[in-house]
């Protein structure tokens, strides 16, 4: 067993490490774990590690690479074909203890490897987490709007989906995407939404492309009408192109749906965009996604205003 | 090819065929690293300062400073060569070789001389014409002559027309005996498709892959929906961009198709330059940045008939696909920046192990004469029933093209790419056109891109980064290729 000294120092920290590794990754005795971390976050990968061993997991650990997602990606499977050696059974998952927002895609990991990220060390008791959750789940349900406000002072108004009530979603981590930790969030049904949202954490497109990713140095403001795109705006012509195409051509104009996911300072949230399935371009791009997030504040609304 | 002996550094000498970049890059590892690219071994070379500096200049005493080590690494990839070697001798003899090895044997089958298509670059006259199944017996003899043929190793056939999937039942049933004969003689079979795709459907796609031994295909998408329904219309008028590209896009993602190469050719020329862009995003969309997926951007060239009115010229089209690759690189669409491998032969036109078969039986060297007005009867070289078994083909018109080159004869003699180019065109050089790929032009910019997905970032230019001395020679050449 590991010394008292190496476990994270305080239970519900204990608690959440455990949590993460055995209940959302699944590991298990036997599996391998890689625990990417960026300079500062020692302390929290020897935690990780420690609770990992005595569980039976193999485990390694590397530096990432905070100019090169793909060098990170590279360093983590470089070092899971170490730990495999010549033996291929067993679960195989990375734990990203780094502060720039990953994509699965970018660090070209294989569709089939669990990911997780602690982009900031805010290691919370799973409980004191669901109740976090259920709380905001209530008081969005309850709000007629919510106004969702991003950088810039863009502003956006969501109103409910009829009979679709918000709801919490807390599922275990899914090969094939970063999961972003503290795990958990506010799933909000859009009926409606108008204004602007100015997204500048972290893109996914559910196509292989290169262009998911931090949002950081190339955000992107969506401008929308009654729940439609009506406008996007991107300092990068490449990002912008697709987006544009992605609008206009696949018609990926509609808001399905908003995630609020409570951290440790403002919220995360996520616009997801999908393509109008009454009118869609081909059958081979009907399945676009594309998610825009933002750290944003988030506010339900008491009584309906005005769309700004 | 091999590699010289390493001896004392004032014996080598930077290759002829050494391209060197002008930008320094840093390392994922933090260090700084300059690049070059080796035709003759088709390979990017990480290089420290000292060396591109001694490579750039060819300074004897800055070559003798690099040490054995060093030398016998920049050797062995034939940057470093000989001084007294013959380079072009030794290219040509390469090619000479690599096109008289009789083991691999390439077919072009052209199953019918009609296309559904009339594109108006296109250079093919197009007729209808009842299957021959005596012809069509006589081509199946001779593939399956090559293939039992004890000195061959590797049949492989290129499905080419007018539209191959016109034919599509020929094609199934010259599959099969093609595919039967291979079994049965331990013969390595493979088989290609030039498509315009536009009656795929996601079984027939499977069931080529499956039944018909099809590796690769080639499918032509010149633009958005709205530019290649224009460019590329089809006889009945409707468009077939959408359809295409959901039949691939459905394949692809249901795994259909697992060995399946696709690569989309985009044909390139005034007309839809300035849709390219727009198309790398649609193809994105579409989830065609997958990895069966390999992007060609080409440039439209004549192809006996008149294009003056709408090709672009070299220089200026290699600058705008340098932008498009950026571009493609971006989204993660898959295409070679570099050359990957040096070239056997050029083409058809230069081995006499390869051939193409017209629908009516008769055998050329070229794959631009066959239904060309005008060219068409001036390229047969045989017909079918004329050879017997497996024989090779007579020689054709561009069957001396090495020694053209070697002769020094063709501007070819003094490119750098030679080696993985091997002159491209051996008819467009004859007929006075300019038949160089692009990557003799933005071979710098690709290599940049090459040297990126490395995970190496170019540090800002600047005098601290630049590589003392610069090479006059190199860039004079870069003037004259």
């Amino acid at each position: 067993m590991p010394s008292a000294q190496i476990l994270a120092p305080d239970p519900a920290e204990r608690l959440a490490v455990r949590s993460v590794l055995f209940d959302r990754l699944r590991l298990t005795a036997g599996d391998r774990l890689v625990v990417a971390l960026d300079r500062g976050r020692a302390g929290e990968a020897a935690w990780l590690a420690a609770t990992a061993r005595a569980g039976g997991v193999a485990v390694r650990m590397v530096a990432a690479d905070p100019g090169s997602q793909v060098r990170t990606g590279r360093l983590v499977l470089g070092a899971l074909a170490e730990l495999r050696g010549g033996r291929a059974a067993g679960r195989e998952a990375a734990f990203f203890l780094c502060a720039e927002l990953l994509d699965h895609a970018v660090l070209r990991l294989p569709a089939s490897l669990a990911a997780v990220q602690l982009p900031v060390p805010d290691w919370q008791e799973p409980a004191v987490r669901a109740a976090r959750l259920a709380e905001l789940c209530a008081a969005t349900a309850a709000a007629p709007a919510v106004r969702v406000g991003t950088g810039g002072g863009a502003e956006l108004l969501l109103r409910p989906a009829a009979g679709r009530p918000p709801r919490v979603e807390d599922g275990p981590a899914e090969p094939g995407r970063v999961q972003q930790l503290p795990g958990g969030h506010v799933h909000w049904p859009v009926g409606a939404a108008d204004g602007e949202f100015h997204a500048d954490g972290l893109i996914r497109i559910n196509r292989p492309t290169r262009l998911g990713g931090s949002l950081g140095e190339r955000p992107v403001s969506v401008e929308l009408a009654d729940g439609r795109v009506d406008k996007v705006r991107c300092a990068d012509p490449v990002l912008l192109g697709l987006l544009e195409r992605a609008v206009t051509v696949h018609r990926l104009d509609r808001l399905a749906a908003v995630r609020c996911r409570p951290v440790g300072g403002p919220p995360q949230v996520t616009l997801r965009l999908v393509v109008d399935p009454e009118h869609p371009y081909s059958t081979a791009s009907a399945g676009l996604r594309i998610t825009l997030g933002a750290s944003a504040s988030w506010a339900p609304e008491p009584q309906h205003r005005e769309a700004p | 090819m091999s590699a010289p002996t390493v001896r004392a550094a004032a014996g080598l000498v930077p290759s002829r065929y050494l391209l060197i970049g002008d930008r320094a890059y840093r390392g994922p590892g933090g260090g700084e690293a300059w690049f070059g690219y080796a035709t003759r071994t088709a390979t990017l070379i990480p290089l420290d300062r000292a060396s591109a500096e001694a490579l750039r200049s060819g300074d004897p005493a800055a070559l003798a400073g690099l040490g054995p080590e060093e030398c016998g690494r920049l050797a062995a990839l034939h940057a470093l060569v000989d001084r007294e070697e013959d380079e072009l001798a030794t290219v040509t003899d390469g090619l000479r070789t690599g096109s008289a090895r009789g083991s691999a044997r390439s077919v072009t089958i052209m199953p019918t001389a009609y296309c559904n298509m009339a594109c108006s670059y296109c250079g093919q006259e197009h007729v209808k014409a009842a299957h021959d199944r005596e012809r069509s017996e006589r081509v199946a003899r001779r593939v399956e002559a090559m293939i039992a043929d004890p000195a061959v190793d590797t049949v492989s056939v290129t499905w080419f027309g007018g539209e191959p999937l016109l034919a599509l039942r020929v094609i199934r049933e010259l599959s099969a005996r093609f595919t039967a004969a291979a079994a049965a003689h331990g013969t390595r079979y493979t088989a290609r498709m030039a498509t315009n795709g536009s009656l795929l459907t996601v079984r027939t796609l499977a069931a080529l892959h499956r039944d018909c031994a099809l590796e690769e295909m080639e499918l032509t998408i010149d633009g958005p929906e709205e530019v290649h329904d224009r460019r590329r219309i089809t006889r009945n008028g409707r468009g077939s961009f959408r359809r295409t590209v959901a039949v691939l896009a459905e394949t692809l993602a249901g795994g259909l198709a697992p060995g399946l190469r696709v690569g989309i050719r985009v044909n390139i020329d005034r007309g839809n330059e300035d849709s390219v862009t727009p198309l790398l995003h649609d193809l994105a969309c579409l989830g065609l940045a997958h990895p069966q997926v390999t992007l060609h951007l080409i440039a439209v060239h004549s192809w006996g008939n008149d294009v003056s009115e709408v090709e672009l010229a070299a220089r200026a089209y290699a600058a705008r696909e340098a932008e498009w690759l950026r571009t493609a690189e971006a989204l993660g669409l898959h295409f070679a920046p570099l050359p990957v491998a040096t070239v056997r032969t050029t083409c058809t036109a230069t081995t006499r192990s390869g051939e193409i078969i017209d629908p009516g039986g008769r055998i050329y060297s070229c794959s631009e004469h066959p239904l060309v007005p005008g060219a068409g009867s001036a390229g047969v070289v045989a017909e079918v029933a004329d050879l017997v078994g497996s024989a090779a083909r007579p020689a054709g018109a561009f069957d001396d093209w090495y020694e053209q080159v070697g002769a020094g004869a063709a501007q070819c003699s003094r490119c750098p790419i030679l080696p993985v180019c091997g002159g491209s065109c051996p008819k467009l050089w004859r007929e006075g056109h300019l038949p160089c790929p692009s990557v003799k032009f933005n071979w710098a910019e690709r290599l940049d891109l090459a040297v990126r997905r490395r995970g190496f970032t170019p540090l800002p230019p600047g005098p601290a980064h630049a590589p003392e001395q610069q090479n006059g020679e190199q860039q004079d050449r870069g003037q004259q290729w």
